[in-house]
């Protein structure tokens, strides 16, 4: 047990959490993350943005008196007096990443690289597991119905934080197959960005190297002083104009 | 079937729409997984197909419908053996309903489960009013793989000796040739891991048939149409499309199909 | 793989209870192998597996007739003790799957975009766990 923080005197409810098998004290109120840390432990892999986007802290954990297993992100749920915490900081998927030319707009393809798609008895077990509140399941039937377009929308939002994996009962590698899914979709169905291909082409035909490789030389120092110029002003110096 | 077989959804649906009924894909279906678990160790199977008669329950209730009609066989016998879960295997149809009871209200019987292949045999006059004798003289074989007919329990037809394909395909005016090998397993999914398996008995099937002296060769079966089509020289069409062709609704059969049909009818 | 190690009594109830037939009611009668449309590519035929069953005698880690099978279901309407020899296999191919047995990975098949779904979905409720 520990208690030695600062202002920890404030702190007029405690509550007790079980990490590993080990009971701890800690404030009501934090989430599993911040309890963890007031516990002493330091994240070093399995802690990301700690704003519930980057899907590196999944987290596994059982109420008292509840038969059901539980997922979140440990930066996002707040612990409950009782509650029973396993981390999940990685989940093995073996993922397949082709080059941007090898995409091919065919659900066929994807089955090829992940033919365990066709295991799904949709049992919507993965949805159920979603710390985002998707479903992975008809993502994944969408697939085998051969509307990728349909499975990308369905998981734009997924954070690849790997539970739905970890739950599925057909051994399914979830998040590699909606990043292929996502990356087909967008090579091949969404609309081009006109403004961001135009500047691409600008960028190649050298129109900003001039100004780019006058940055490189200038002192951190000099770049310091101009943006700060150049945030009180709103104005550049000449030699940093494109011209 | 939507992916890889498309041609037939197409003339499926333009066949029903012919024949003046009203279609509409359940708004969410999930696949079945093409063989329902004929043991006890696995009634996860019934997951899928129970899942899928409960979204259609619900959504025939608002719409008046009061069948689901599929045109993939092992679609057909996994949802028509779910549709008899209740009665058939009460133990296990309790477990799979329990386990979806969280999401939605579990499939408690209503509607009827369908193949294609009956829809069309019980409008035969219908049917044979649209086709008007385009396709006659020609001499079809029907070939009827597994799923359609057995277990007993959910066959379309007598499973020893079915006629429902042969009295379409009288419907259409053609003639249908009968040979032994009719119902006799093609091989099916071995075709991945074990081509033997399927070369051996397609080879099978393709002399009885060659032998009968059939034009053209009709199934039901979309895996069977594939085995046909890869290991023997036969020339292989879905019912539907032959149906929907006879029907004269071209526009929705595909290219190598009319391709097919039109040098038989140049032929006879 | 310790739910392999089955004496032949309790395969037999476990067959019984899992698909309600009877295998001690076979009479070797034949006709599920006659009727059977791969009973050529098997190891044990249908009937052979079923007499073996009776008699305790299956390795299931090796046996192949359980990977072979279709489901076509032709014995399974046909036997006339209601055996069912078909679900049999499917018994013996599911306690199989439960205990790790596969007949091969993924890896070594001849998977392509062309491969339909039918057939891998078919393939995987057969094959895989």
């Amino acid at each position: 047990m520990t208690s030695g923080i600062e202002g920890a005197h404030q702190v007029r409810e405690y509550l007790t959490i079980y990490f590993n098998g080990e009971a701890y004290r800690v404030p009501k109120g934090l989430t599993i993350m911040k309890a963890l840390e007031y516990a002493g432990f330091r994240f070093t892999r399995g802690a990301g943005c700690r704003g519930g986007f980057c899907g590196a802290c999944p987290v596994v954990y059982r109420l008292p008196g509840d038969y059901k297993i539980r997922v979140g992100l440990a930066c996002q749920t707040a612990v409950v007096d009782g509650m029973y915490i396993s981390l999940v900081p990685y989940v093995p998927l073996v993922e397949y990443v082709p080059k941007r030319g090898e995409l091919r707009p065919d659900p066929g393809y994807v089955l090829k690289l992940y033919p365990e798609i066709s295991r799904c008895v949709s049992c919507n077990a993965c949805s159920k597991a979603c710390p985002q509140g998707l479903s992975p399941m008809d993502a994944i039937q969408a697939i085998l119905r051969g509307d990728l377009k349909k499975a990308a929308e369905l998981t734009f939002d997924c954070i690849s934080c790997g539970l739905c994996s970890l739950r599925c009962p057909a051994e399914i590698r979830h998040p590699p197959v909606f990043r292929l899914v996502g990356r087909v979709v967008g090579l091949y169905y969404t609309p081009r960005s006109k403004s961001l291909e135009e500047r691409v082409r600008e960028i190649e035909s050298g129109k900003y190297g001039k100004v780019f490789e006058k940055l490189l030389s200038t002192p951190t120092s000099e770049v310091r002083r101009v943006y700060e110029e150049f945030l009180k002003t709103g104005r550049l110096p000449q030699s940093l104009e494109v011209g | 079937m939507k992916r890889d077989f498309s041609e037939v959804e197409r003339s499926s649906l333009a066949l029903l729409a012919a024949l003046g009924y009203r279609v509409v894909e359940i708004s969410s279906w999930y696949c079945c997984g093409g063989f329902p678990g004929a043991t006890a160790l696995e009634h996860v199977k019934y997951v899928s197909s129970l899942r899928t008669l409960s979204v259609a329950y619900r959504q025939s209730r608002e719409l008046g419908a009061d069948s689901v009609v599929t045109s993939c066989p092992f679609c057909y016998n996994t949802l028509r053996q779910a549709e008899q879960l209740p009665v058939s295997r009460p133990g296990e149809y309790v477990r799979v309903a329990d386990y979806l009871r969280d999401e939605l209200e579990p499939y408690r019987g209503g509607l009827r489960v369908l193949h294609l292949v009956e829809v069309i045999s019980a409008r035969l006059s219908d049917v044979a009013k649209l086709a008007e004798g385009r396709l006659r003289g020609v001499r079809v074989a029907a070939y009827y793989g597994c799923m359609l007919l057995r277990p007993r329990a959910v066959a379309v037809d007598n499973p020893d000796n079915p006629q429902v394909i042969e009295r379409i395909v009288e419907a259409l005016g053609a003639v249908p040739v009968r040979y032994p090998y009719r119902t006799y397993c093609c091989g099916s999914f071995h075709v991945l891991a074990e081509p033997a398996i399927v070369r051996g008995n397609t080879e099978r099937i393709a002399r009885s048939i060659a032998s009968s002296g059939a034009d053209i060769v009709v199934t039901p079966c979309p895996l069977c149409l594939y085995n046909l089509r890869r290991y023997t020289n036969l020339k292989v069409v879905h019912l539907s499309e032959l149906v929907a062709y006879a029907a004269n609704l071209r526009e929705a059969v595909s290219p190598e199909t009319l391709k097919v049909v039109a040098s038989l009818r140049g032929e006879t | 793989m310790a739910g392999l190690r089955l004496t032949p009594r309790e395969l037999r109830e476990l067959i019984r209870e899992y698909t309600g037939r009877e295998v001690t009611a076979c009479m070797q009668c034949g006709l599920c192998t006659a009727v059977c449309p791969v009973a050529s590519f098997m190891d044990l035929h249908p009937a052979a597996l079923v007499r073996a069953v009776q008699l305790g005698g299956v390795e299931l880690p090796k046996l192949r007739s359980i990977w072979i099978c279709v489901s076509c279901m032709t014995c399974v309407d046909k036997c006339p003790r209601d055996v069912a020899p078909g679900l049999v296999v499917e018994t013996l191919r599911q306690l199989a799957l439960k205990n790790g047995v596969e007949p091969r990975a993924y890896s070594q098949l001849p998977i392509d975009e062309t491969t339909p779904s039918i057939l891998l979905v078919t393939y995987s409720r057969k094959s895989t766990g």
